[in-house]
């Protein structure tokens, strides 16, 4: 298993629960999924990947998608405010 | 009713025609010829109308006020011909429920009715001179200086927008869903951009927390509904558009209809059951609709146009979130210029979508962060399973059941965060006492206490209520609800919830 750069983006209220908008870590996991359920136990995001989209290098991907180095990662979530 | 007399007017007998059971308050008005105006000495007064213009406004005025204020029955006469010094040159009643409606309402008549409608008084000066007196002249819009060419010179003068790009805004009919946070600037910025028919769609009343980013609002008007606020406030703008309210909610049962009758519609709702709502009768009637919603600093906006293939909001979230995993502004607090920028946006986009200028948005989710100012335009597919406008939509129509806002009133212990709630035992006092609450932080506020219109709760925090089983707390959490309390919640088995639940803490 490789180590690889990932960028990672944070909106709404994974933004708020993160406290950051983005930061970029080094890891060894494989898929958007991987990378997501890590990353909620890590910081007790609320929601889970059934609730969310991800975006890889801006375009909408399936959560078990294969991550490489380099790869700039969004989590969306659903937003309703006005 | 408004009309022009002749004869003298009768006080007793108009205000005793106003008196229906559900009339609760009666204020009148009354207006005399004084002996002395601006220093000088009065004999008799002669008042003169133009009477076609004089109905037409006083009607109007009236029709104002039934939007502005929740009145039952209406009078306003005004006396033209000669009067003598004491007599009654005009008189308003109104009846409503409760006074403040009806001193409110006699007041705004009474004072526009003195500003528009078109009375002159020629006064009689002891020794014989006379002089005619304008009814109370208010500064009018209708200036030399006011032309639609001169106002919307600056936008014409764009070489994409010219006169033939205005014509299409002039020509084009926009409905704006929801009046708030997003609606403001929206409605703002459409109405002086010249789209010559607006549509508001809001059934909330304005309230102090609304100010601080619904910059349509004037805080002397706390109470009132906003839908005929906003209106006004946009003929005041722009006179040369025309502004329709539809005072309510978007309901399942009526929206259909109501998107017939626009070319275009902006969701500046709050709530995703609404949201949903909207994508879906976008998608039936083939109306196309720009999305906008905001969480604290950032926001989504798209554009949903099925009728030409694109994807609808479905394709990215097919169901209505679960209430409450994605807090509100009411919850989680928001930054007013927020949904100041992503309501400014939507105007933008739909003034481009109107006049066809170039980026309009297609199969695009746009994602802007005002913290960090990254943005993101990210290409939304279309989903051929989509719910609604896949290939086997299992959506075929409006359902009411679907869109429930109050889905999420009921709620059970385990998937709570108690934490997150102020929790109030609206138990009676006897009940409390021999099975009290124990080991969690709780307020105990009597049901039998509790006024509907005057509550002990806010729009600030989130209110969990408990009674004995979740009959009676489900029955208030219900009414409170209805008055624009969105943020109850009741508890499903009550109190022995919290002996046999298992809560987070």
């Amino acid at each position: 298993m490789s180590d690889k750069s990932i960028h990672i983006q944070y909106f709404a209220i994974l933004r708020e629960q993160r406290d950051m908008s983005e930061e970029t870590l080094q890891t060894t996991v494989n898929t958007p999924r991987d990378l997501y359920d890590g990353l909620r136990v890590k910081h007790d995001f609320s929601l889970d990947t059934d609730r969310l989209r991800v975006v890889v290098n801006e375009e909408f991907v399936e959560w078990d998608a294969t991550l490489v180095d380099g790869d700039r990662v969004v989590f969306i979530p659903p937003v309703a405010g006005g | 009713m408004f009309e022009l007399s002749d004869k003298s007017i009768d006080a007793e007998t108009l205000k005793t025609a106003l008196q229906t059971p559900e009339a609760g308050a009666c204020a009148t008005f009354e207006g005399w010829v004084r002996n002395h105006n601006e220093g000088e000495s009065v004999d008799h007064l002669e008042y003169e109308s133009y009477p076609t213009i004089a109905y037409k406004e006083g009607e109007r005025i009236i029709a104002e006020a039934r939007e502005r204020f929740d009145i039952h029955k209406v009078h306003c006469v005004h006396r033209v011909g000669d009067l003598a010094i004491g007599d009654m040159a005009v008189w308003v009643g109104v009846t409503s429920s409760h006074r403040d409606d009806a001193f409110k309402a006699c007041r705004y008549i009474i004072d526009e009715t003195k500003a528009r409608v078109p009375i002159w008084k020629k006064e009689h000066y002891p020794g014989g001179d006379t002089g005619w007196i304008n009814s109370e002249v208010r500064e009018e819009s209708e200036s030399p200086a006011l032309t639609e060419a001169a106002y919307y010179d600056r936008q014409t003068r764009l070489p994409q927008v010219g006169e033939a790009g205005q014509q299409k805004l002039r020509e084009s009919r926009v409905l704006v869903i929801g009046a708030g946070g997003l609606g403001s600037p929206a409605l703002s910025y459409l109405a002086s951009a010249g789209v010559g028919t607006i549509g508001i769609c809001e059934g909330d009343m304005l309230e102090a927390s609304n100010l601080h980013r619904q910059t349509l609002y004037r805080h002397d008007t706390i109470g009132e509904p906003k839908a005929a606020l906003a209106a006004q406030r946009l003929r005041e703008q722009n006179p040369f558009i025309a502004v329709q309210t539809h005072p309510e909610r978007l309901t399942p049962e009526h929206a259909e209809a109501l998107f017939a009758e626009y070319d275009l519609v902006l969701d500046c709702t709050d709530n995703f059951p609404t949201k949903f709502l909207i994508n879906d009768a976008a998608v039936l009637t083939k109306t196309p609709v720009i999305f906008a919603s905001i969480y604290q600093y950032d926001g989504q906006l798209f554009l949903v146009n099925t009728g030409n293939g694109g994807p609808c909001m479905r394709c990215l979230w097919p169901e209505v979130p679960e209430p409450g995993c994605v807090g509100s502004c009411a919850e989680v607090g928001v930054l007013g210029a927020v949904p100041g920028v992503f309501g400014c946006m939507q105007a933008i986009e739909a003034i481009k979508f109107i006049i066809g200028l170039p980026g309009v948005l297609g199969r695009e989710l746009v994602l802007f962060d005002c913290l960090t100012y990254g943005v993101q335009k990210i290409p939304f597919p279309k989903h051929a399973d989509c719910p609604v406008c896949g290939d086997q939509p299992r959506i075929k129509d409006i359902q009411a059941a679907n869109y429930d806002p109050n889905a999420d009133l009921e709620v059970e212990i385990g998937n709570l965060q108690l934490t997150d709630f102020r929790i109030i035992d609206i138990r009676e006092v006897d009940e409390v006492v021999s099975n009290p609450i124990e080991g969690i932080a709780h307020e105990c506020i009597a049901m039998s206490t509790w006024r509907l219109d005057a509550p002990p709760i806010n729009h600030e925090s989130k209110f969990l209520l408990s009674c004995a089983r979740g009959m009676r707390s489900k029955s208030l959490a219900g009414k409170l609800r209805e008055r624009g309390y969105t943020n109850v919640y009741s508890l499903i088995g009550g109190a022995e919830a919290f002996k046999t639940g298992v809560p987070k803490l």
